[in-house]
């Protein structure tokens, strides 16, 4: 047996005892927890949770918050299908058809497609960390601003996906959050924009606040308005769960996606909203039902959670072989390991390979774990569909107010939320769609300043120079165009048709 | 009459020196201790605190909790310390950053109000290469840089901050010519350096720590690290000016603290600095670690103040406060009588759900209009940053404006255009309530307490949809305060707001 094939078997044996299992089992039921709150993203429950982690063996710590890390980005989506409250903007895109599943009483189905795809996804992303990690993160770090610029540009591309038949609408709201996105403080100049001198806004429009209102809020006060009665409530098909036939249906999507999410999230500060809209897009083009998207598709949820999960196992890898942060946790994730005397980076792989494939093997049990620990949990989250709007509507407003003021303890972000909850109603009842908003706003400053770094580097001309960059815009450019055309050319026909 | 006065300043004298020399006992803090840091979970100062807070427990049995306030690059967390009593229980973790931070955000008088009472550690600036790149050592960074001015990009983050300003000062001392590729994170910026982008990143040693394909081309710092004894100095080098650049760290209180709180803390530090944990933790990755107390900490906060005050200055980063202008309040009374306007005439015509869609895109149009006459003000494109900070947020307020306005026009042509709802019961007041309850919310929970507040919200809101049974509101408001406790308080250890009547009660107990 090679030196791989031993390390990986060592990293096994390793997990064999109750310390490995046991922090493991309980790192993802923590990092349920934290998914499931809105407010907590994965970040910040890796971050509270390195306290617990100090008396702890190295190896095991460290296993113990890549498993939260895998469990927090699963947990968002359980929130975002039942209560309509994406815990993070990648799983904006998970409410997009789960919540319509589950408000049609398809509950069980919608929870089932999240949780297989999540740790099929994963399962995916943790064996392409184990092959390829060293190759891959050499690709990775060679992304210049440019090439993000026409990531973002692509991923903004989605909108045209997101908005339905008025693209006018889609246009306006994915403006809006451009335009948010800009405010606070620009690294470039050094200048603070659009704050109106309010000191809360020198770091820009928090984003977990807006997510919450613009979702949970906006659904709550459109429900009330129109005095909407969630359906199905008993209804025998939301604790049905997809059979395997049907999870087998989606085998190409989930693979597919969870690719997209695992080579996005190499990419550090990329990250797993990008793939998710991407992933998504890609999917409702190829599927033969790309009108249904947004009403209720498993497809949808599918594409997404397998992209935000595969993400995981992709943004290890800069992490564990360069010592780079591919993401927001995995930033988190390398002080934690620096206090554990672990220095992430190439050497760890001939220093410590125990600590390394120890938590290989751990990432694809925590995986197996999630499935085990998701299926029984989902029992309880289906039974939300029967808890009286009387008290769930209270008990998501609170949840809105406590995962707002979670994120800097600022009530100033529990007033935003308040404030992006009016907008999302506003907007919703005038059938503006919510998510571009979002869109808008995660991506804008990716856009915005590796558009200003790679103009700084490199001149104008930096498109041309880098063909990946260019044909990459060129993709975006048509996945803009080419539904907005054939939206007109269709509502031309339908005009010209006289019956 | 001189003998009296003599007599009298002997007394007065006397009582002075007396005064002076009283022993000052330590007094334990009577709540728990909070260290409230300025940046969300994670970054380093927040894992210097978690670490203080850990290694301090053992020779403390008070409570310390880290509360972490982003904001304003601090301005949320010094203002929120200042906010409390000066008894000591309010510590704020800070870092050299925040010095420039809040002169360039024009609060340069909450530090006025702090006192910097312990000095942590120094984490010396150094220049680090690309190993496998042709310009790894400092000479070959500083040779290839004279033989081609303005070409070199070296990455760091945001301009103005300790980075950049200490990279400006080593390019004047070198006579170079360097471009700076900002990034938010250190994380990215030295991405793009492994990627070969940029030659050189401006950071602390711990940035190439056990990693072999970066390399510490210098340290500003006057004699090696003994932890990087292979690195050399700037000074060793030959330029001058750089010879200690480091990144603080340490903790500080609101001035005005009581001095036996303050030798209590003093002790506490003491003891955390000369655990032998806390020191290895620190040192092995090139971090120097200390103990000074606020005699020399205020020093040399004080001789910061001048230095980023100069090197802002010459950045034109030294803005006051940005406060909307006269002529954002002359767009926002414009909009709100164009919209006043058309509310009473669409209204007059009975065209009611129009005249909500109207008033929806005019307040989209108006906002981007907002935002263009302030995306006026920010600092325009320059020879280094071709598109300028206004760029952005021009262009999107241009483009917003213009498909607003346009939807505004469709609905005005249009008027059957935009149908009213057909659900039953369609009640608009009911959200705008909902909303007025979370408003009350925010509004008493500085007052209340998360706990009461939730309590009065979750059972108000329950009974005015319709839930009458009094036991199941009783069961959710205690499961939801019992369920928040666990997570939040107990396990994650975040500090919810007990109110102005609790905290007084638990001061008093």
């Amino acid at each position: 047996m090679n030196d791989f094939g031993m390390n990986l078997t060592n990293g096994f044996a390793s997990l064999l005892g109750a310390g490995p299992i046991l922090a493991i089992v309980g790192g993802v039921l923590l990092g349920i927890a934290v998914g499931v709150m809105p407010g907590l993203s994965p970040a910040m429950g890796v971050a509270l949770l390195v306290p617990f982690t100090w008396e702890m063996e190295p190896g095991t710590a460290l296993m113990f918050l890549v498993a939260v890390y895998v469990a927090a980005s699963y947990g968002g989506s359980i929130t975002a299908i039942t209560i309509n409250t994406p815990g993070t903007p990648s799983a904006v895109v998970t409410a997009m058809d789960g919540h319509p599943m589950f408000k049609s009483g398809r509950a069980g189905e919608a929870l089932g497609v999240s949780l297989v795809s999540s740790t099929m996804a994963g399962l995916i992303g943790s064996i392409i960390l184990i092959l390829f990690s060293v190759p891959l993160a050499a690709i990775a770090v060679k992304f210049h601003p440019a090439e993000y610029v026409a990531l973002a540009i692509l991923g903004l591309a989605t909108v045209a996906s997101l908005g339905g038949r008025d693209w006018r609408k889609s246009l306006i709201t994915v403006l809006l959050g451009l335009l948010l996105a800009t405010v606070g403080g620009d690294p470039i100049s050094g200048s603070t924009r659009l704050s109106f001198g309010i000191p809360n806004l020198a770091d820009g429009v928090s984003l977990i606040p807006a997510l919450i209102g613009m979702f949970a809020l906006g659904e709550i006060l459109l429900q009330l308005e129109r005095q909407i009665r969630t359906p199905a409530s008993h209804s025998p098909s939301s604790t049905r769960w997809p059979r395997i036939i049907e999870y087998w249906r989606l085998k190409w999507c989930m693979i597919r996606s969870s690719l997209i999410g695992c080579l996005i999230g190499i990419v550090p500060g990329a990250g797993a909203t990008i793939a998710s809209f991407i992933s998504y897009d890609i999917t409702r083009r190829l599927s033969g039902r790309s009108g249904e998207f947004g009403s209720g598709v498993p497809e949808g949820i599918a594409s997404a959670e397998s992209a935000n999960s595969g993400s995981v196992g992709g943004a290890l890898v800069p992490l564990l072989t360069l010592g780079l942060p591919g993401s927001a946790t995995t930033a988190v994730l390398i002080g934690a390991m620096m206090i554990h005397k672990l220095v992430p980076g190439p050497a760890l792989f001939t220093k410590k390979p125990d600590v390394v494939y120890g938590l290989f093997a751990s990432l694809l049990v925590a995986n197996i774990v999630l499935l085990i620990v998701g299926m029984l949990g989902s029992r309880l989250w289906v039974q939300v569909a029967r808890v009286p709007r009387a008290l769930l509507f209270p008990m998501i407003a609170m949840l809105a107010i406590i995962g707002s003021f979670a994120v800097r303890s600022s009530l100033f972000d529990v007033g935003s939320c308040a404030a992006f909850g009016l907008l999302g109603w506003l907007l919703r009842r005038h059938d503006y769609p919510t998510a571009p908003v979002i869109l808008g706003l995660v991506l804008g400053s990716i856009a915005e300043l590796n558009l200003r770094r790679a103009f700084m580097m490199d001149g104008w001309d930096v498109f041309i120079d880098r063909p990946i960059a260019g044909a990459m815009l060129l993709l975006a450019i048509l996945a803009i165009l080419v539904p907005v055309l054939r939206n007109r050319s269709d509502a031309r026909g339908v005009s010209q048709d006289p019956t | 009459m001189a003998s009296v006065a003599s007599i009298l300043l002997l007394l007065a004298s006397v009582l002075c020196t007396q005064d002076s020399v009283v022993p000052v006992h330590p007094i334990r803090p009577d709540g728990p201790i909070r260290i409230v840091v300025y940046t969300g979970p994670g970054g380093l100062i927040d894992t210097t605190a978690r670490r203080f807070q850990a290694i301090a427990s053992r020779y403390t049995d008070i409570p310390i909790i880290v509360l972490n306030k982003p904001g304003g690059g601090g301005v949320t967390a010094f203002q929120s310390v200042i906010d409390q009593p000066a008894d000591g229980t309010w510590i704020l973790a800070v870092t050299r950053s925040n010095i420039p931070s809040l002169i360039a955000a024009g609060r340069e008088s909450l530090l006025d109000e702090t006192d910097f009472a312990a000095l942590l550690m120094e984490d010396p600036e150094c220049v680090i290469t690309r190993t496998e790149s042709a310009l790894v050592t400092m000479n070959e960074l500083l040779r290839d840089a004279l033989a081609d001015p303005g070409n070199q990009s070296w990455s760091g983050p945001a301009i103005g901050g300790l980075d950049h300003i200490v990279a400006m000062k080593l390019w004047q001392a070198s006579g170079i010519d360097v471009r700076w590729v900002p990034y938010r994170s250190g994380g990215q910026a030295k991405a793009v350096l492994l990627g070969g982008h940029t030659v050189a990143y401006m950071g602390n040693p711990r940035d190439a720590h056990g990693n072999d394909k970066l390399t510490i081309a210098a340290v500003a710092v006057p004699e090696r690290l003994s932890a990087y004894p292979e690195v050399p100095t700037f000074k060793e080098l030959g330029i001058k000016g750089i010879d200690r650049e480091v990144m603080w760290r340490g903790l500080a209180l609101r001035k005005g603290t009581p001095p036996d709180a303050m030798v209590w803390f003093r002790n506490l530090v003491r003891q955390v600095t000369l655990d032998p944990e806390w020191r290895d933790e620190w040192e092995e990755t090139g971090i120097i670690v200390m103990d000074e107390g606020p005699e020399v900490f205020n020093g040399i906060v004080a001789q910061d103040r001048i230095f980023f005050h100069d090197a802002l200055s010459r950045l034109e980063l030294l803005n006051e406060a940005r406060k909307v202008s006269w002529l954002q309040w002359m767009v926002v009374g414009l909009i709100l009588l164009i919209g006043i306007i058309l509310a009473i005439v669409l209204s007059q015509l009975g065209r009611q759900h129009q005249t909500a869609s109207v008033l929806l895109g005019l307040g989209l149009a108006g906002t981007a209009l907002i935002a263009m006459a302030a995306a006026f003000e920010l600092p325009p494109a320059n020879a280094v940053d071709q598109l300028g900070s206004s760029a952005a947020p021009w262009l999107w307020a241009f483009l917003l404006f213009l498909f607003a306005a346009a939807e505004v026009a469709k609905q005005m042509r249009h008027p059957l255009g935009d149908q009213p709802p057909r659900h039953v019961g369609y009640r608009p007041f009911r959200p705008l309530a909902f909303i007025m309850g979370m408003a009350g919310v925010v509004l008493l929970m500085p007052l209340l307490g998360y706990y009461i507040v939730t309590g009065i919200f979750l059972s108000a809101a329950s009974w005015a949809l319709g839930e009458r049974r009094l036991m199941v509101i009783c069961v959710l408001v205690a499961s939801w305060c019992i369920g928040s406790w666990v997570l939040f308080a107990y396990l994650l250890k975040m500090d919810l707001p007990l109110g102005f009547f609790m905290s007084m009660g638990g001061d008093a107990a």
